[in-house]
């Protein structure tokens, strides 16, 4: 659903762009539809916040970006994963693994 | 970003008209999903922005802590820096002001100064009266011109005591050349000093006080000067001096004067000035003026003989000799090397510290740090140390030239009209190469560690990359350091004895003992030389009886510091006219004169009771006179007359030969200058300097001279009292200015190269501490490796001393052709430039050497 954007959502909102770039390179709207497509529209990312995150991204080196043409032969800023946002990723799903356990666990015997 | 939000909103757009919209439709609604595109610009921008500013935060006080860890080299850096860039702006901005246009005056660069083309020995004749006249109305390059010439007038309000001031007679637009305010009135009117046009006069604010208690119904009240009425026009500030001195008022005389004067040559002797038109250059007046000079010529051919062209100067370069001025200016090239070298200085300190810390760079960026973190983070402590020595070097600037400022406004020496500001292209000069020097030597082992590869450099060591060594360099810059601090301090000595011995040198007496003050026998009050005769020996002798004056004599209008200039008639020597007559310098003194100033004699006999009003006219020549007119035998007999109108043409016998003394100044440096001396008794004159020697202090005794005076006559009054020192002060003070300020540069720059010494030195050792280490391991001992570091330091610091010897000696020869007089053979300067030089590398050598031989061996080599 377009407005279930939460503030768990911004808090992963990283590590799912992260996951999204693992295989290959998109660009912004590329990771936007991917994150989409598999959620099964569960997660709409709220558009304003994606550059943002991709900008913090790529300043701490997680990830790079370069100009391309895209499929539709248009001028794209293609983002990919770096070897220390590779090595983010591993922990950040290791880190999210742990919580999500967590959180099942106190659901289901608090 | 722009791209990057418009390629997505496309796709946006096309996602929606695929879903079945309109263009139109598709792109609002890919707005509106898209929830501000404007704001997620923003919020990108302000994201990059933080980070950046955060990132040099970091930096800058990564560079801060960097500068803490080796602080002894920060501060030499910082220190450094900032005198030099201090100095060069201070010394800079006094020079540029004193060689262009210090005067406080609207557009100072107009204004121009002329004379006649200079004639025999150098000298620039003024202008005559009648010939200003002539000028001024025919002349087309000048806006206008003006002139202006010494006068006094005696004012005695309060009918107790009679005051003399000095004063200027000047042509009626004096002030609107200058462009000059005055404080109350507008200055003079027009048809004033005109034939039946009022006597007008400007008045300074001390006579307004002292006179007239600051009376505000001052202006259009006529005064009596001692001989006519004048009507005030005006109240000047008393800052305002120009040209003639410290002149307390001005007399518009000279249109009156070049109605009722015949054109009769005699000795021109006015001050002409004037305001350069726009676009008219120097050259073009000058051909201007010499078009009418050749008219006048050929209207009066005797008068005007020999006064073909005209030099025309800027005003500024009145109080400045063409001597002097060669001397600033090559003291501000002096200065610029200084900041250029210490500049250079920075760089090698910075360069060779940044070379020994690759290691920590490698390190760092194995931690995670990128090579432009890295690289920003080098430029950016250069930065800071090129920002804090600029900040230093700003204040020491701005103090500079306040320090400057006081000292002249609270030196009666210096012309006040000069005043010195900060020159903004010199500050920006000096702080720009500070910065480029001190960013621009931690450029390259920046890019070094740019391109490094860690894991090659971390596996292999130092080795694996490509050596950057700045020894050859330390090396060369502590030879040169050395070599320059010895020239400098030659250079500095020599000046300093030069000032000091200013005056001692050339005279037979201390001008310390010394008060003079002008008087004026009225011709009208004493129409025969007799009287006035009479009269001057009453006065004399009223000034001996005061309790603490040693002696008393009088001299014709000139001071002690400088005679007047004048002419003479050798007999027997034929002149083709007046234009051949010498130019020579000459006195008229009373009888006590020589007595009372030690003058030492040579040969004949000095005046005497015997040489009357009415006997035979005597006259005493100078050793220069008689070697010059006289060569090849005695002076003794001879005779000759002085041209001028008050000196009755009348032929003088010598009777006397006494030393040269410095008769036309200190400032000229030279002694050699033929003058005569004649006796008062035996000429009318009305104007004379009274000197007293007096016990202690002179100036306590202004008072006691001014009551001896009305005790002999209420109605004579003196003007101008002043301790006769401040005349040859006032002679001197380009010299006494130049000299105090090499002496100055000098002591900086010794300063400056004594800091570059040891922190070039302490680099230097510091750069090889691993190699002493090593040698300790090896079984060297501390006293090993004090010998090598020692030995090291002398080898430099000879080469060093080999080259400032030659300079030195160079500086020594330069010095000695600019000031003949004062600069002796002597080795006095090079043994007190070595003892400091040498005392200083020892310094430079000593503690970087203790800090090695207490250096932890085990640390060092494990650091490795």
């Amino acid at each position: 659903m377009a407005d279930k954007t939460n503030d768990l959502l911004q808090g992963a909102l990283e590590l799912l762009i992260l996951r999204t770039l693992q295989n290959e390179s998109r660009h912004g709207w590329g990771i936007l539809k991917r994150i989409e497509q598999i959620s099964k529209d569960e997660l709409v990312i709220h558009q304003g916040s994606l550059y943002p995150a991709l900008y913090r991204l790529e300043k701490n080196g997680d990830i790079k970006s370069a100009f391309g043409l895209s499929e539709n032969n248009r001028k794209a800023k293609y983002y990919s994963l770096t070897k220390a946002g590779e090595k983010r990723l591993e922990q950040e799903v290791a880190t999210w693994g742990k919580f999500a356990r967590a959180v099942r666990l106190i659901l289901k015997f608090a | 970003m722009d791209d990057e939000m418009a390629f997505h909103l496309d796709m946006a757009t096309e996602e929606n008209m695929q879903k079945g919209l309109s263009s139109e439709d598709a792109r609002r609604r890919a707005k509106t999903d898209f929830g501000g595109i404007a704001q997620t610009k923003e919020a990108c921008r302000d994201l990059w922005i933080l980070e950046k500013i955060n990132q040099f935060w970091k930096d800058f006080r990564n560079g801060f802590r960097q500068l803490n860890r080796f602080p002894s080299q920060s501060i030499i850096s910082i220190l450094s820096l900032a005198m030099a860039i201090g100095l060069f702006a201070t010394l800079f901005s006094v020079i540029d002001k004193l060689l262009l246009s210090g005067m406080p005056f609207e557009n100072p660069d107009e204004l121009y100064y002329i004379t006649w083309e200079a004639s025999e020995g150098g000298f620039r004749p003024n202008i005559s009266l009648q010939d200003f006249a002539d000028f001024r109305k025919h002349q087309t390059s000048f806006t206008d011109i003006a002139a202006i010439r010494g006068a006094y007038i005696t004012l005695n309000e309060s009918g107790e005591m009679a005051y003399r001031y000095r004063s200027s007679m000047v042509s009626e637009n004096f002030m609107e050349v200058l462009q000059v305010k005055p404080l109350l009135g507008s200055g003079f009117q027009k048809g004033d000093s005109y034939s039946g046009g009022e006597m007008s006069i400007i008045l300074n604010e001390r006579i307004w006080e002292e006179q007239f208690n600051r009376d505000p119904e001052i202006i259009g009240k006529k005064i009596f000067t001692g001989d006519k009425l004048y009507t005030v026009r005006a109240i000047v500030s008393n800052s305002f001096r120009f040209l003639t001195g410290a002149v307390e008022s001005w007399k518009g005389e000279i249109p009156r004067r070049v109605e009722n004067m015949p054109r009769n040559g005699g000795i021109p002797t006015w001050l002409t000035y004037g305001r350069l038109k726009p676009g008219v250059s120097v050259d073009q007046a000058e051909a201007d003026f010499k078009s009418i000079a050749a008219s006048l010529k050929e209207q009066y051919p005797k008068i005007n003989a020999g006064r073909d062209s005209v030099n025309i100067r800027p005003l500024i370069e009145y109080y400045m000799s063409d001597n002097m001025r060669n001397l600033l200016i090559l003291l501000q090239v002096a200065v610029l090397v200084v900041l250029v070298g210490a500049c250079i200085n920075i760089a090698i300190l910075r360069a060779s510290q940044a070379a020994n810390r690759i290691s920590e760079f490698a390190a760092r960026s194995a931690l995670g740090a990128s090579p432009r973190q890295v690289f920003n983070q080098i430029i950016i402590e250069s930065l800071g140390i090129g920002l804090l020595s600029s900040i230093i070097g700003l204040s020491i600037a701005l103090y500079g030239i306040r320090g400057a400022q006081w000292w002249m406004n609270n030196s009666v020496f210096w012309p006040s009209e000069i005043t010195v500001e900060l020159n903004r292209s010199a500050l920006a000069v000096g702080l720009t190469l500070g910065i480029i020097a001190s960013v621009g030597a931690s450029l390259l082992p920046a890019i070094k560690v740019y391109g490094l590869d860690i894991i090659k450099y971390l596996r292999e060591g130092k080795g694996s990359v490509s050596s950057f060594t700045t020894g050859h360099l330390v090396r060369g810059f502590v030879v040169t350091q050395v070599a320059l601090s010895f020239a400098v301090l030659v250079g500095m000595f020599i000046m300093l004895q030069i000032f000091l011995n200013l005056n001692r040198k050339q005279l037979p007496y201390d001008p310390d003992d010394f008060l003079t003050a002008q008087m004026l026998f009225y011709p009208t009050y004493y129409p025969s030389v007799k009287e006035r005769g009479a009269k001057m020996e009453e006065v004399l002798e009223s000034m001996k009886a005061i309790p603490g004056v040693k002696n008393a004599a009088m001299s014709f209008r000139a001071s002690l510091s400088s005679a007047y200039s004048g002419e003479a008639i050798i007999e027997g020597v034929v002149y083709q006219d007046q234009s051949d007559y010498p130019s020579l310098s000459c006195r008229v003194v009373t009888q006590d004169y020589f007595d009372m100033l030690n003058i030492k004699l040579l040969e004949g006999r000095l005046f005497t009771h015997f040489d009357t009003h009415d006997s035979n006219k005597v006259v005493i020549v100078n050793q220069a006179m008689a070697a010059r007119f006289w060569p090849n035998e005695s002076a003794i007999g001879k005779r000759l007359k002085n041209p001028e109108n008050q000196f009755a043409d009348e032929w003088m016998t010598i009777v006397g030969v006494i030393q040269n003394l410095p008769e036309r100044g200190i400032r000229l440096l030279n002694t050699n200058v033929p003058c005569y001396y004649m006796l008062s008794r035996q000429h009318m004159l009305a104007l004379w300097e009274v000197v007293l020697e007096c016990r202690g202090d002179p100036e306590k005794y202004a008072q006691p001279m001014r009551e001896a005076l009305a005790k002999v006559d209420n109605s004579l009054g003196l003007m101008y009292i002043r301790p006769v020192k401040n005349d040859f002060g006032q002679q001197a003070f380009q010299l006494t200015f130049v000299t105090r300020l090499f002496t100055a540069f000098g002591a900086i720059t010794f300063l400056l190269s004594l800091i570059g010494i040891y922190g070039l030195f302490s680099s230097y050792v510091s750069q090889r501490i691993r190699e002493y280490c090593i040698r300790y391991a090896l079984g060297a001992n501390a006293r090993n490796i004090w010998q090598m570091i020692a030995k090291q330091g002398a080898v430099l610091t000879a080469i060093g001393l080999l080259f400032g010897l030659v300079n030195g000696y160079g500086v020594f020869l330069w010095l000695k052709e600019v000031f003949p007089l004062f600069v002796y053979a002597s080795h006095f300067y090079f043994l007190l430039a070595l003892s400091l030089v040498v005392t200083t590398a020892f310094a430079a050598i000593f503690f970087p050497a203790r800090k090695a031989i207490t250096v932890n061996i085990a640390n060092v080599l494990r650091s490795d």
